[in-house]
């Protein structure tokens, strides 16, 4: 038997290298592939999930707006908007322009946009049509270059009717002014995420069934207005705008019991639908961040407050200096010349000197603390945005003038808003309430609105006010154009000098105002009109302007309400309009 | 026992053992009927998993369907619901009463003296809304 011949040494040595080396390359191999799969094998598996999956953003619908008899006001619509790959577009001039020619767009400013190559997305056109979509899935665009996004868009049906109240929501949904900017966090619900598993080349591949976290819808807000009273309103400012052509004009209806304001309208507007075309003075809620003189307005107030703290009485009489009166260095004028006046003449006949004259006996303490108790200086609380508190001035600033100026109205600036529930507080017995906007859900009572309330003057005082001076004011006083048949109404005229911004008066400008209310027994709604500087009619005074506007609101909203007028008031106005009186 | 062991004659290996299977037949058959019966049995379990996949397939398809049909529905409830309310705003109702247009019967004072009601139409009903709430934790 022969044996093999054994190998030379150099062989072997090279097959020991090679054995070694192979065995040394595995030995690496095999630890590398511990280290992957062991050691490190959370962190790539980690990095791989996030190279695959992406969390995308998914959009909350927005909550409805209601009025309080559960008319819609503002809604929300799904929308197709249309984006394309400029990158992944070889044709991009073909494409820009059968796009353009189907959506209305510019084809050049198109196709410069789909030009740059280096970007991933661009949108062409947001909330299309369904005859749009139609039209673009028609032109068979390549596969991956484009794709539609689901958006939301917000629809007001009643068109202008309370658009300073709702505001808008932009294209990006977020909430602009009024309800829409106040309270988005409640109607703007919550956004979610879901993820999506894309492929190598970034494009999404699957819509992966675990969502994240589901979108939480908006809630619905219901209001306190009533449609078809902010109808009235908005109604009767046209009608003041076309008459009277003033720069603008503002009303509100409120219930003085609760303070639910029932219609808030201003002129100029904009319809919401289409705030392109809104003209730039249009957007400014004047009921709330308007502010001028009360002027006459205020007067109740001063009295009423002096008549609580006992330093006026029911019975008092003023000389009213036949229409002159020199308060130190100020000489003060009355529109007529008056002799002596009772208290309730003094604001049935709007007396300047003989606001000043109570003035005099109230002094600046008691005065300030009239304005401060009325809340002027202050904001109400409303829950729309952009509300101004109103200029009232620290104690320490008055001086002798303010005597004189405060019981007329002057030296203090206040929104409608803040004067209309301030008269509200006269109407419901003293209460000074917060206003609100919104409809709390039925679990909440009015207690609740009572809780934030403070009492302003005694039930008897303000009873008084209405009935007596107030109503006279409108049956032999400054605002007879307001009388209603049927139905006992109360009120007070304003006309104060619009105020320069470089300080002082602006001569000839005026603001006329009107506060009613009705019935005087038990006051059910309470209506305040501001025409700021009319550009006809020479001197336009309160209740030659607005009190016959204001009227007709009120007018039309008792009926509407169903609130009875008196039958003994109507059958009089029926026998004085057969047979009026010489 | 059926098998015996013998030792290899000349030609074998030296030191291996080999057995006669003296009942081949009854032997084979034992094993390939386990045998066929695991491979049924791994085929059954695998044709019911793709069975019960399938189905459960089917049933998300449907419920995506349902999803689908569900928010398609109610899209278009929110636009008939909006165009109902366009086409009946008071803008357009109380003109046309004024004017005569529209012939309603309208009293010359309140018949009635009890506040004004119309039914709610909520987008989300409460109880959808309380179902949905988000978890606590997550804010």
């Amino acid at each position: 038997m022969t044996s093999a011949p054994e190998p030379t040494t150099p062989i072997l040595n090279r097959a020991r290298f090679v054995v070694t080396v192979i065995g040394i390359v595995w030995s690496v191999l095999a630890l590398r592939l511990v280290q992957l799969q062991w050691w490190q094998q959370d962190r790539f598996a980690d990095r791989a999930e996030q190279q695959r999956e992406f969390a995308e953003e998914v959009m909350a619908r927005p909550g409805d707006i209601v009025d309080r008899q559960g008319r819609l006001v503002a809604t929300t619509l799904t929308m197709r908007s249309l984006y394309v790959v400029p990158s992944r577009i070889s044709k991009p001039w073909t494409v820009a322009n059968s796009l353009a020619e189907i959506l209305d767009l510019q084809a050049d400013s198109l196709f410069e946009k789909m030009a740059e190559r280096h970007r991933h997305f661009l949108w062409v056109k947001r909330r299309l049509t369904t005859a749009e979509v139609d039209k673009v899935k028609e032109l068979k665009l390549p596969t991956g270059s484009w794709g539609f996004r689901d958006e939301y868009r917000r629809e007001y049906p009643q068109g202008v009717v309370a658009a300073h109240v709702l505001g808008l929501r932009d294209i990006d949904g977020v909430g602009r002014g009024g309800i829409e900017e106040g309270l988005d966090h409640l109607l703007g619900g919550a956004k979610g995420k879901r993820k999506l598993a894309r492929d190598s080349r970034g494009r999404v591949i699957e819509i992966l069934d675990d969502i994240e976290e589901p979108p939480l819808p908006g809630q619905n807000v219901q209001l306190t207005l009533d449609l078809v009273v902010q109808l009235f309103a908005e109604r009767e400012l046209d009608a003041l705008m076309t008459e009277w052509k003033p720069e603008s004009c503002s009303a509100i209806v409120l219930n003085p019991k609760t303070c639910d304001i029932l219609a808030m309208a201003t002129r100029p507007t904009f319809d919401p639908n289409h705030p392109e075309k809104a003209s730039a003075d249009a957007w400014k809620n004047r009921a709330i961040a308007d502010i001028y003189e009360p002027g006459s307005t205020f007067k109740p107030f001063v009295v009423s407050y002096g008549l609580d703290q006992q330093v006026l009485h029911k019975s008092d009489m003023f000389d009213c200096e036949h229409g002159q009166y020199r308060m130190g260095r100020r000489l003060l004028h009355d529109h007529h010349r008056y002799g002596t006046l009772s208290l309730t003449d003094v604001l049935v006949k709007s007396s300047n000197i003989g606001m000043a004259k109570i003035g005099e006996r109230l002094t600046n303490d008691r005065l300030c603390a009239a304005a401060n108790l009325f809340g002027f200086g202050r904001k109400t609380g409303i829950e729309l945005p952009g509300e101004l508190p109103g200029i009232l001035r620290p104690l320490q600033q008055w001086t002798g003038y303010s005597t004189g100026s405060i019981p007329m109205g002057h030296e203090l600036a206040t929104t409608p808003l803040q004067l209309i529930v301030a008269h509200a507080a006269l109407a419901n017995g003293g209460m000074l309430l917060r206003p609100r906007i919104i409809l709390p859900p039925n679990s909440d009572s009015t207690a609740a609105v009572r809780q934030i309330s403070e009492t302003t003057v005694s039930p008897e005082v303000a009873r008084w006010l209405v009935e007596v001076p107030m109503q006279e004011v409108v049956t032999r006083g400054t605002g007879k154009r307001a009388r209603i048949p049927g139905y006992n109404v109360f009120g007070k005229t304003g006309t104060a000098q619009c105020i320069s911004p470089a300080g002082g008066y602006v001569h000839g400008k005026y603001i006329s105002s009107f506060v009613c209310g009705a019935p005087v027994e038990d006051p059910q709604l309470l209506v305040l009109v501001v025409v700021n500087q009319s550009s006809v009619g020479g001197e336009t005074f309160g209740g030659k302007v607005a009190a016959p506007a204001a009227a007709k609101i009120l007018k039309q909203s008792l009926v509407y309400l169903r609130i009875s007028p008196d039958e003994h008031l109507l059958k009089a106005a029926a026998k004085w309009k057969d047979d009026p009186p010489e | 026992m059926s098998r015996s062991a013998t030792h290899s004659s000349q030609n074998s290996i030296p030191g291996l053992v080999t057995y006669r299977d003296n009942s081949l037949p009854s032997e084979c058959a034992v094993i390939f009927f386990r045998f066929g019966a695991a491979l049924l049995l791994v085929v059954s379990v695998a044709l019911a998993g793709t069975a019960l996949e399938t189905r459960n397939l089917a049933l998300k398809r449907s419920l995506s369907q349902q999803q689908y049909r569900m928010a398609e529905l109610m899209e278009k409830q929110v636009a008939l619901r909006l165009e109902s309310q366009r086409l009946g705003t008071p803008a357009k109702l109380l003109e046309a009463l004024e004017r005569g247009d529209a012939s309603l019967y309208r009293p010359p004072k309140p018949q009635r003296v009890d506040e004004r009601r119309a039914p709610l139409l909520n987008w989300n009903p409460a109880e959808n809304r309380s179902s949905r709430q988000r978890p606590a934790t997550r804010k």
